[in-house]
C-alpha cells in the first residue's frame, strides 16, 4: 500500500528530519514512552516531541550492566544502555528528556541517565490512584512540564496554541482510532504489524506528515478486498512493544495468528480518548491523559485494565489472548497470573505468556509456543 | 514435659507463662506444623548462632516467639487484624494500636517481618511458605521479592489469617501493592494503597515540592478516614503522639544500645543486634514493653563488655556499616565477623540527620508526609543516597557494605548510583553485595564468603597503609 511505504519512508528518516529541525533552532523534546506526556504541550511551545521507545536490540540491554542491576525491566535496561553509550542519535539529539515517574523502572532510567550523562532530565510525577487528589497532582506536573518548556523554548504555551496543537494531536488519534477500528470487521484490512509500524510512527514523526498519509490510508483500506485475518484472532498485550522490536508480531503472523487489536503500557500510543478543545486546557489534557485513559498494570488497583482486556477481546471477537511482557516488570508478571482466570471466566478464552529479555535465543522457544498456541485456539 | 519446653524456657518463657500459655502455643504451633523434630532445630541453631550468654539475647528471641504467638492466633482471638506493608510508613501501626480503646482488640503488623525473623532465623523453615508463594503469583526466576513470597505463600498456606486490611505504600515499591491486588483478588480482603510519586529530581534532597507532600498528605489522612470508618478509631495529633510515646522506651532502649556498638572492640555480633532491628518495623504488640526490657538488659549486659574491653572482633578490626541484616538466616549475617570485619552500626540504627525547618502544613497526613519526604527514602533515590551519606559522619567505619535484597526494586534502583555518589563523595569503599533476606536459594554461602574476605583484606591493606 502506496501509504503505509510512505509511513516507513518517513519513519527510517525521522532522524534525519529531527537533525533538520535543531539546525533551524527548534528544539526536541524526547520523552519517556507510556502515554502520560502529552506531546501537545512540546508542539505548541514550537519544539518537535520524540518518544524514546526504540529497543528491542540485546546490545542495549548488555551496555546498561555496568550502569544498573538485572533485575529491571528490559525495556528501561536497553534504554539505559543507549542512553549511555553516547552513541544513540536520538539521545544525542534531544535538547531535554521529560520522564514521566510511573514505576521504579522508569525511576532508574531517569536517575541513572541524569548521573551518568549530560542530558536534561525533567521528571515529573504520574499517580497511580484515578483520585481527585491524583488529579490534581498530575495536573501539577503538567504545569511544570508547561514551564520547563516554555523556559526551554523561549515560546509561550497560550491558550490558542495550546487548542491549535490539541486539534492536531486529536485529528491524528481519531484517524489512529479509524483505521484499528476497521479490524473489527470479519475481513481485516491492515496487518497488526502494519498497525504497530502507524501507532510507532504517531511517536516520531511529524504530525501533520502522518495524518495526511493515514487519510491516503484509510482510503486505500476502504477500497481493499484484502483479508488480512484467515487465522486465529488475537488480542496481543503487555507491558512493552518497543519499536524494533518486532519479534512476537513477526512470530504469530508466521505461525498464522492475526493480532487484530493490542494494548500496552509502552509502545501502543493511547487513542482512544480525544482532549477537549473546551474550557481549561491544561486541566482537559489531565482529564485525558490521566482520568481517561485505560490504567497500565502499576496503578493501584489495575482491575479497570483487566476488565478493560476483556472487553476488547469480545469487541474484536478475538479467538485467544497473548501476553507478551519483558522481563522483570513485576506488575505485568502478578497480573498474568490471575488474568487468566478472570478472561476465562469472561470470555471462555485462553491465553498464552510470553517473556522477552530481547535475547535472539530466545525466538525458536517462542515460536514453539505461539504455534502450539495457535493449534490447541484454531476453529 | 512438653515438647516446646525447653527451646521457650532457652528464650526465657518462665514456667508460670508456658502453663498459662500452653493451649495458646500448642495452637499456634499446630498451625504453623511445628513439631518436636522443629523445636529441636531451633533449638540448636539459636544456641549455635545466637549468643544465649546473654539474656538480654536469650529475651529477645522469647519475645520474637510471643509475636508470632499472637500474629497466628489473632484471627481465632478474635480480634481485629491490620497488616501493613515492610517497610511500613513511620509509626502508622502503633498510632492505630494507641487510638483503639483497648490495645487487646487489635493484631497490627507486618506479617512477612515475623514469619521470617521465626520461621526463617530459628525454625529454618520458611522454603515450604517461599514455595506457596512462588505457587500462588509470585513465581521463581523473575526476581520476585522473597519477602513477600512469604506473605503470599503464609497466607495461602493459612498459617496466618486474612486480614480485615491491609495498608500498602503503593510508590516506594511496585511488588508489594500488586501482591496486596493479587491477594484482594485471591482473599478478597480491602487494601488501602498510600500513594503518592517519587518523582523529586536528582540533586534536590532536603528540598521538596509543597504538592508532593499535599499528594501524600491527602492520602494519609484518606486512610486515616478509612480506619475511623471501617474500625471507629480516631487517628489524630494526639493518637499519632501517643503512638511515638509507646515506641518512645523501645526507641531509647535501642538507642542505648548502639551507642554501645559504637566501642572498639566492637562487643555485640551482628546476628544479635539483628534481633532487635525489625522489633520497631514489624510489630506492634509484645514488643513494645517486653522487647524494650529485653533491649535494656542487653545494653546493660554490653555495657559491661564494653567496661571489659570484650569485643566480638579484634580490637582495630575494619569497621563497616551494612545497609541491611538478613532477617530469616543468621549464616549470612555471621559471615561479615567471620571475615574479620567489625559492625558498629547497620544503617537503619544511625540517627537521621538533623531536619530542615518544617513548613506550616495543617492535616497530620502532611505532617507526617513532610517527614517521609526529610527521611530521604520516600524522596528520591538520590534522598536515600544523601540521607545515608549525612548519616556516615555518626558512625566511625572504614567502609560500607551495600548489602541489598537482589529482588528489591527501590535498592536496585540505586544501588550503583549509590556506590559512585558514596565513594565519590567521602572516600569510603562501599561492597555492593547482592544477597537475599528471605530466600537462601538465591545466595551461595561460598560466594558471599569470598566476596567479604576479599573485601576485608582491601580494607585490613588501607587501614595499615593510612
Amino acid at each position: 500500500m502506496e501509504a503505509i511505504n510512505k509511513i516507513k519512508a518517513h519513519l527510517k528518516s525521522g532522524i534525519n528530519d529531527l537533525k533538520q529541525a535543531k539546525d533551524q533552532g527548534i528544539k526536541i523534546i524526547g520523552y519517556v514512552p507510556g502515554g502520560y506526556f502529552p506531546e501537545e504541550l512540546a508542539i505548541a511551545a514550537g519544539a518537535m516531541p520524540v518518544c524514546l521507545i526504540r529497543a528491542g536490540d540485546h546490545a542495549s540491554v548488555e551496555a546498561s550492566i555496568a550502569y544498573i542491576d538485572r533485575w529491571l525491566d528490559t525495556f528501561y535496561r536497553a534504554q539505559i544502555g543507549s542512553g549511555v553509550s553516547g552513541k544513540d542519535q536520538y539521545y544525542n539529539i534531544i535538547d531535554v528528556m521529560i520522564a514521566p515517574i510511573t514505576d521504579s523502572n522508569n525511576r532508574a532510567l531517569s536517575d541513572t541517565l541524569d548521573y551518568h550523562t549530560d542530558i536534561d532530565i525533567f521528571p515529573f510525577g504520574v499517580p497511580h490512584k484515578k483520585e481527585e487528589s491524583g488529579y490534581q497532582y498530575y495536573l501539577h506536573g503538567l504545569k511544570k512540564v508547561k514551564a520547563k518548556l516554555e523556559q526551554l523554548t523561549g515560546v509561550e504555551i497560550t491558550e490558542e496554541r495550546l487548542k491549535e496543537a490539541i486539534q492536531l494531536c486529536n485529528k491524528e488519534r481519531e484517524l489512529l482510532r479509524k483505521i484499528s477500528l476497521m479490524r473489527k470487521s470479519e475481513i481485516v484490512p491492515i496487518s497488526a504489524k502494519d498497525f504497530v509500524m502507524i501507532n510507532h510512527a504517531a511517536m516520531i514523526i511529524d504530525k501533520k506528515v502522518l495524518i495526511e498519509c493515514m487519510k491516503s490510508l484509510i482510503q486505500e483500506l476502504q477500497e481493499t478486498d484484502t483479508d488480512n485475518a484467515k487465522g486465529p484472532r488475537l488480542l496481543l498485550t503487555g507491558s512493552t512493544l518497543a519499536m524494533g522490536d518486532g519479534k512476537i508480531l513477526d512470530l504469530i503472523e508466521e505461525a498464522g495468528g492475526n493480532v487484530v487489536i493490542e494494548e500496552f503500557a509502552e509502545g501502543i500510543k493511547p487513542y482512544w480518548q480525544n482532549v477537549n478543545t473546551s474550557g481549561d486546557l491544561l486541566e482537559a489534557l489531565a482529564q485525558t491523559y490521566f482520568m481517561d485513559r485505560i490504567v497500565p498494570a502499576w496503578f493501584r488497583p489495575a482491575s479497570e485494565r483487566l476488565e478493560y482486556l476483556v472487553k476488547l477481546a469480545k469487541d474484536f471477537s478475538v479467538d485467544g489472548v497473548v501476553w507478551y511482557q519483558l522481563m522483570y516488570r513485576e506488575s505485568y508478571k502478578i497480573e498474568s497470573y490471575y488474568f487468566p482466570d478472570i478472561l476465562e471466566k469472561e470470555t471462555g478464552l485462553s491465553m498464552l505468556t510470553l517473556e522477552s529479555d530481547y535475547d535472539p535465543s530466545e525466538i525458536g522457544q517462542m515460536r514453539t509456543r505461539i504455534e502450539t498456541y495457535l493449534e490447541s485456539i484454531r476453529r | 514435659m512438653t515438647y516446646y519446653h525447653k527451646l521457650l524456657k532457652l528464650c526465657e518463657f518462665d514456667e508460670a507463662e508456658l502453663l498459662s500459655q500452653k493451649e495458646r502455643i500448642e495452637r499456634a504451633f499446630q498451625i504453623l506444623e511445628l513439631g518436636p523434630a522443629d523445636m529441636e532445630i531451633a533449638e540448636a541453631r539459636i544456641k549455635k548462632y545466637f549468643d544465649t550468654g546473654l539474656l538480654g539475647v536469650r529475651k529477645a528471641i522469647g519475645v520474637w516467639f510471643k509475636e508470632l504467638f499472637d500474629l497466628v492466633l489473632s484471627r481465632e482471638e478474635g480480634k481485629k487484624i491490620i497488616y501493613y506493608g515492610y517497610p511500613p510508613f513511620q509509626y502508622i501501626g502503633l498510632a492505630i494500636k494507641a487510638a483503639a480503646k483497648s490495645k487487646n482488640d487489635f493484631y497490627v503488623g507486618c506479617p512477612e517481618a515475623v514469619i521470617s525473623q521465626t520461621l526463617g532465623q530459628f525454625f529454618h523453615k520458611l522454603l515450604p511458605v517461599l514455595e506457596a508463594g512462588e505457587d500462588a503469583g509470585l513465581p521463581p526466576g523473575h526476581a520476585m521479592c522473597s519477602l513477600l513470597q512469604v506473605k503470599v505463600g503464609a497466607l495461602e498456606k493459612g498459617i496466618i489469617p486474612v486480614p480485615d486490611l491491609s495498608i500498602a505504600t503503593s510508590y516506594f515499591c511496585d511488588m508489594g501493592p500488586k501482591s496486596d491486588e493479587l491477594l484482594q483478588y485471591k482473599f478478597g480482603y480491602p487494601v488501602e494503597y498510600i500513594d503518592s510519586c517519587l518523582d523529586s529530581a536528582w540533586g534536590t534532597w532536603p528540598e521538596y515540592d509543597h504538592e508532593t507532600v499535599r499528594y501524600l498528605g491527602a492520602q494519609l489522612d484518606k486512610l486515616f478516614c478509612t480506619i475511623k470508618d471501617k474500625f471507629a478509631i480516631e487517628i489524630n495529633d494526639e493518637t499519632w503522639q501517643q503512638g511515638r510515646l509507646i515506641a518512645g522506651r523501645l526507641y531509647s532502649a535501642i538507642n542505648k544500645l548502639t551507642g554501645l556498638l559504637a566501642a572498639d572492640p566492637v562487643p555485640l555480633s551482628v546476628v544479635d543486634s539483628e534481633l532487635i532491628l525489625n522489633f520497631p518495623i514489624g510489630c506492634t504488640g509484645s514488643v513494645m514493653d517486653e522487647g524494650a526490657e529485653a533491649i535494656e538488659i542487653l545494653a546493660e549486659e554490653v555495657k559491661k563488655r564494653v567496661e571489659n574491653g570484650f569485643g566480638v572482633a579484634p580490637k582495630e578490626s575494619p569497621r563497616v556499616l551494612i545497609v541491611l541484616h538478613s532477617i530469616s538466616d543468621p549464616v549470612v549475617n555471621r559471615l561479615i565477623e567471620d571475615a574479620g570485619l567489625a559492625v558498629p552500626s547497620t544503617m537503619a540504627l544511625l540517627p537521621p540527620p538533623p531536619e530542615p525547618e518544617s513548613y506550616p502544613f495543617t492535616t497530620l497526613g502532611e505532617k507526617r508526609a513532610e517527614k517521609a519526604m526529610f527521611g530521604g527514602a520516600y524522596h528520591s533515590t538520590y534522598g536515600m543516597v544523601k540521607r545515608i551519606q549525612a548519616s556516615l559522619k555518626y558512625a566511625d567505619v572504614d567502609g560500607i557494605i551495600y548489602n541489598y535484597p537482589f529482588a528489591c526494586r527501590p535498592f536496585v534502583c540505586g544501588n550503583k548510583l549509590t556506590k559512585l555518589h558514596i565513594e565519590n563523595e567521602t572516600g569510603l569503599p562501599t561492597l555492593l553485595l547482592d544477597m537475599d533476606p528471605q530466600d537462601e536459594r538465591y545466595y551461595s554461602i561460598g560466594a558471599l564468603r569470598t566476596r567479604l574476605e576479599t573485601f576485608a583484606e582491601m580494607l585490613r591493606a588501607r587501614k595499615a597503609a593510612a
